[in-house]
């Protein structure tokens, strides 16, 4: 379980979250939503681990993220959570596969299976034939499907994705939320994603919404859906 | 503009290190190049000076030799024969005791009223000296008076020829006299010593005053700086005339006009200290090239920004090369400013008396020109190849011919090393040092990547069959080697650095060794020079000594015109290990070193002609040896030649002084001077010294230079990549891994460099040392006996 009580984040002296509290249960689908700058990315890059709050705390399991020693915090990127950044955040260095394989590799979980699962998972999202290629060479919506595919390589609990699907055109994006969809309900895997898209968020357990920094209100989809239906 | 200007100020002023470090590592670049350049002027300077101390104005010098009839010699007997074609001052070298503890000095004893017609004495104290002081009255270097505490007017006690004497210090001069010596005594005072033991002598009073050289200034010259032949033809003439007289029969007479100067090994370490000061320069300009070049590619960013406002092109580079002017402007004025003191210590530490102290205008000129001219081309290149940079730079761009070109330019100018006369080999040097430095620049940064990518691919092989990299951080390590541009930037950097510095170490070392072993030619720690027979029967009998030998030792001249040392002795014992002929030639019969043969193109069994003290010998070659000096050994008295030298080695029980007071007083009356073998040699390649001294320091601030600019360039490039190494942290990479990680690359492109650098010096030095053949350096002194040496 991924719990964040009372947190709150300024830049330059601007407060862009505002004592925001929420919970997210193992296995949950949730999506955030809310314009730009209401706090979205910070929210996620919170829960992530990649940003310290100014006040309140972010658990994950009942475990203060900010206790985490560097060892636990690098565990925690490579084995238990899988994070796709909006601008991809691609090592140049490497090409596609490198970069796939990096977390996998980091935490010592190379694997015949794993690997198999990335090539599947690359077969499925068309990534396949871009193997060699240096990310610098890629179109942005091909960035974006290397960069969540490198999230889900080593089957992490948690997937925390910021835009996932912005740059991606309508089949390619439903392809991505199919994938998504399959691995939350029969990996029981948290997906975590922040989207502008009403369609991407249709997929998810619950919607977040934010409006400048603190949460609007949170609605249950499935039981909207189920209303709705 | 304004705008652009406004940009670039607030970058300086939000990064100030950046600039900073840039223009300290161009400080350095100006520094180093000016440094090295100016060395060069302070060499020659410094030859040219110390030829003046030794000789003054003298283009003749007239020694007693062994078998001289008579041992005295007189200027008066000189000038009486030349008359008005010349000038004549006589000197004669002795050992002085003085002191409590009996520390012994060098003297030079001479007429004070001649010996200002050939060398232009200035003191900065003195007192009065009349006809009735003169003979007790002395003049001391500024640097003995200063070690004694004396001052003009002070009473000095010494022992010469065993007699015990008190002097008046009449005058202090800055330099010593006569390049070498610390005590000038009028050499009516020695007379007096010297008569108080033969009636004959006391007979003669003040007309009596004894020399062991003559320096002879030949007079009605043309007067330019440099000789004509016309001038030459009158030396010549006068040389003859002198040679042939009576009064001077068995005397040795020298033209010594640019005799430092044209010295076979001065002319070789001449130009290693040239390889060196174009190593220097090409390594300040690599190191200011890859600088600048770091700076424009982080400033691209910014600019394809700008053009995506609308900015020109022609705006931001201008902008660029304003920024580098700045930068070079502020490098420049500080490496001018930092040269000086640095050259002022050099010349303080290696005790450069005659050279100047101060960088010459022409040398600033020409590199601030270098590193400017440098700057300002980095920018257009950058500026000229900036659509390319776009994309990632691929290797195996360009065709064949073109990247071939390096390694033809290296393999032609190693190729005309065998094809030219052994002579000419030394033109090579230059095209050597700069084709290398080509091959090692462009051949480098592909090499390592395409090592980097193999190497890439067997980890990756491994892994995928392990199923898990064992060391993530050197398996990302490698894979970046491969296709970071900045390791291959770095890997190129050290190894031009390792190759600059590796490349002078070796001729540095081979030319210690050279030296080195040139001093230890004989195995003898003192030296009586113009030595009888007499001289060598009382030296024999002293208790101070343990063995002697009786050598001749000459200046040779070759019919090519080459220098060439000439030397005898009665027996091998007298050589030592680097140079001990199986038997002393015996007759016609010569053993010559390997290195003189190879250039004087003789075999065993040809003849040589030598012009050796006046006389023109034949000599048939029965022995060429593999030694460690350049010399001949010849069966001198077959020839006529008389001993004119006995080698020393004091006895083990028996002190310096004790043994220079007893060598002093049994040679005394056949006016020998002893001498300590170190002083022998100082005199005689003391200048190849302060080459060496150049060399040293050459290497010495170009290593500096090294290590900044490689740890500028390491932290320049790590600066660039922040944002890119940050990336594996996100991807879980822990803070530890990712420094094994940079370590790993650092290592690795360092290792490479230093590989590429050891590999390309090892293929450059058999052709320059075949290039060195030119001056006639010996097979012996090799580079394992100079590493033998200097880790001894």
């Amino acid at each position: 379980m991924i719990k964040a009580e009372r947190i709150e984040k300024s830049y330059n002296g601007e407060r862009v979250l505002k004592s925001v509290s929420l919970s997210i249960r193992d296995g949950e689908f949730v999506s955030v939503m809310g314009e730009s700058g209401s706090g979205k990315s910070t929210l996620l890059q919170l829960l992530g681990g990649f940003l310290s709050p100014d006040a309140g705390r972010v658990l994950w399991d009942g475990q203060d993220v900010a206790s985490f020693s560097e060892r636990a915090l690098a565990a925690l990127r490579c084995e238990r959570m899988g994070f796709v950044f909006q601008s991809y955040q691609l090592i140049p260095t490497l090409n596609v596969k490198d970069n796939l394989l990096l977390p996998t590799v980091l935490g010592g979980r190379l694997s015949e299976e794993t690997k198999k699962y990335v090539e599947m998972l690359c077969e499925e999202l068309e990534i396949t034939p871009l193997m060699k290629k240096l990310p610098e060479t890629l179109s942005g919506g091909q960035s974006q499907r290397v960069a969540i595919i490198r999230a889900l390589a080593y089957r992490p609990s948690t997937v925390i994705l910021d835009e996932p699907t912005g740059a991606l055109d309508s089949r390619m994006e439903g392809k991505v939320m199919a994938l998504l969809s399959r691995i939350n309900k029969r990996d029981k895997t948290t997906v975590i994603a922040v989207t502008h898209s009403e369609r991407v968020a249709a997929f998810a357990d619950r919607i977040v919404r934010i409006s400048d920094g603190e949460i609007l209100r949170e609605e249950n989809e499935k039981a909207n859906g189920a209303k709705g239906g | 503009m304004r705008l652009f200007f406004k940009h670039l100020f607030r970058s300086i002023r939000r990064r100030p290190l950046q600039p900073l470090l840039l223009i300290l590592i161009l400080t350095l670049a100006v520094a180093t190049s000016l440094f090295s350049a100016s060395l060069k002027r302070a060499l020659d300077g410094e030859t040219s000076g110390a030829q003046t101390a030794r000789y003054g104005a003298a283009h003749i010098t007239v020694t007693l030799d062994g078998g001289a009839s008579s041992r005295f010699m007189f200027a008066l007997d000189a000038e009486a024969l030349l008359g008005a074609r010349a000038e004549v001052a006589g000197c004669m070298e002795l050992p002085i005791a003085y002191g409590t503890a009996g520390e012994a000095v060098f003297g030079i004893a001479t007429d004070f009223s001649e010996i200002g017609r050939i060398f232009d004495l200035s003191f900065s104290s003195y007192g009065s000296l009349t006809p009735s002081t003169v003979a007790d009255a002395v003049f001391l270097s500024a640097d003995f008076a200063q070690k004694n505490g004396l001052a003009v007017a002070d009473a000095f006690t010494a022992r010469v020829f065993g007699k015990e004497k008190t002097y008046t210090v009449a005058g202090i001069s800055p330099q010593p006299f006569i390049e070498d010596y610390d005590v000038m005594l009028d050499n009516s005072g020695i007379a007096s010593i010297l008569a108080a033991d033969s009636l004959i002598l006391s007979s003669m009073k003040d007309g009596f005053r004894p020399c062991s050289t003559l320096y002879i200034e030949v007079l009605g010259l043309s007067g330019a700086s440099a000789l004509t032949a016309a001038d030459e033809e009158k030396i010549s003439a006068v040389a003859a005339l002198l040679a042939a007289a009576p009064t001077f029969e068995g005397r040795t007479v020298s033209v010594v006009h640019g005799a430092v100067a044209n010295g076979n090994y001065n002319e070789g370490l001449s130009w290693v200290v040239t390889i060196a000061i174009v190593l220097a320069c090409l390594l300040s300009a690599a190191v200011a090239f890859s600088c600048l070049y770091i700076l424009s590619v982080e400033r691209s960013e910014e600019n394809r920004s700008f053009m995506l406002s609308g900015a020109r092109a022609s705006q931001l580079h201008l902008l660029q090369y304003a920024e580098v002017a700045l930068y070079l402007l502020f490098g420049s004025a500080l490496g001018i400013a930092l040269s000086s003191p640095v050259f002022r210590a050099f010349a303080r530490a290696f005790d450069l008396r005659y050279a100047p102290r101060e960088p010459a205008v022409s040398d600033i000129l020409l590199t601030v020109g270098l590193v400017a001219a440098v700057g300002f081309l980095t920018v257009t290149c950058f500026v000229l190849s900036e659509p390319m940079l776009k994309r990632p730079a691929r290797e195996g761009k360009g065709s064949l011919a073109l990247r071939l070109c390096p390694l033809l330019l290296a393999a032609l100018s190693a190729a005309a090393v065998y094809l030219l006369p052994v002579q000419l080999r030394y033109l090579c040097f230059v095209p050597l040092a700069l084709t290398f430095t080509l091959a090692v620049f462009a051949y480098t940064p592909p090499l390592f990547l395409r090592l980097m990518r193999a190497l890439d691919r067997r980890l990756s092989l491994r892994c995928e069959r392990k199923c898990g990299a064992a060391h993530p951080s050197l398996f990302y390590a490698v894979k970046n080697c491969g296709e970071v541009k900045m390791l291959r930037n770095t890997a190129r950097l050290t190894a031009l650095l390792g190759f600059v510095v590796a490349s002078a170490l070796l001729l540095v070392m081979s030319s210690v060794g050279h030296l080195h072993f040139s001093k230890n030619a004989f195995s003898a720690d003192h030296a009586v020079l113009g030595a009888t027979e007499n001289c060598y029967l009382g030296v024999r009998d002293a208790r101070s000594v343990e063995e002697c030998y009786r050598v001749y030792l000459q200046t040779a001249q070759t019919v090519k015109g080459r220098p060439l040392l000439v030397l005898g002795a009665d027996g091998t014992e007298a050589f030592a290990e680097g140079l001990r002929p199986d038997t002393v030639p015996k007759g016609k019969r010569a053993a010559i070193s390997s290195g003189d043969a190879r250039l004087a193109g003789v075999r065993v069994g040809d003849t040589l002609a030598l012009t050796v003290g006046g006389k023109t010998v034949e000599v048939e070659i029965a022995e060429i040896m593999d030694s460690t000096l350049n010399a001949v050994i010849i069966d001198n008295e077959y020839f006529g030649l008389h001993y004119n030298m006995i080698f020393v080695n004091r006895a083990a029980e028996a002190d310096e002084a004790a043994m220079l007071s007893e060598l002093s007083e049994r040679t005394k009356t056949e006016l020998a001077t002893v001498m300590r073998m170190q002083d022998f040699w100082h005199e005689r390649l003391g200048v190849l010294e302060v080459y060496l001294a150049a060399g040293l320091a050459i290497l010495g601030v170009v290593l500096f230079l090294s290590l900044v600019a490689t740890l500028d360039n390491l932290g320049q490039s790590y600066r660039m990549r922040r944002e890119a190494l940050s990336l594996y942290r996100l991807s879980g990479m822990s803070r530890g891994a990712l420094s094994r990680m940079k370590a790993y690359e650092i290592l690795l492109s360092l290792a490479f460099g230093l590989l590429i650098a050891l590999l390309a010096t090892a293929a450059l030095y058999p052709f320059v040392r075949a290039s060195l053949h030119a001056f006639g350096f010996e097979q012996g002194v090799g580079i394992r006996n100079c590493v033998r040496l200097i880790l001894s």
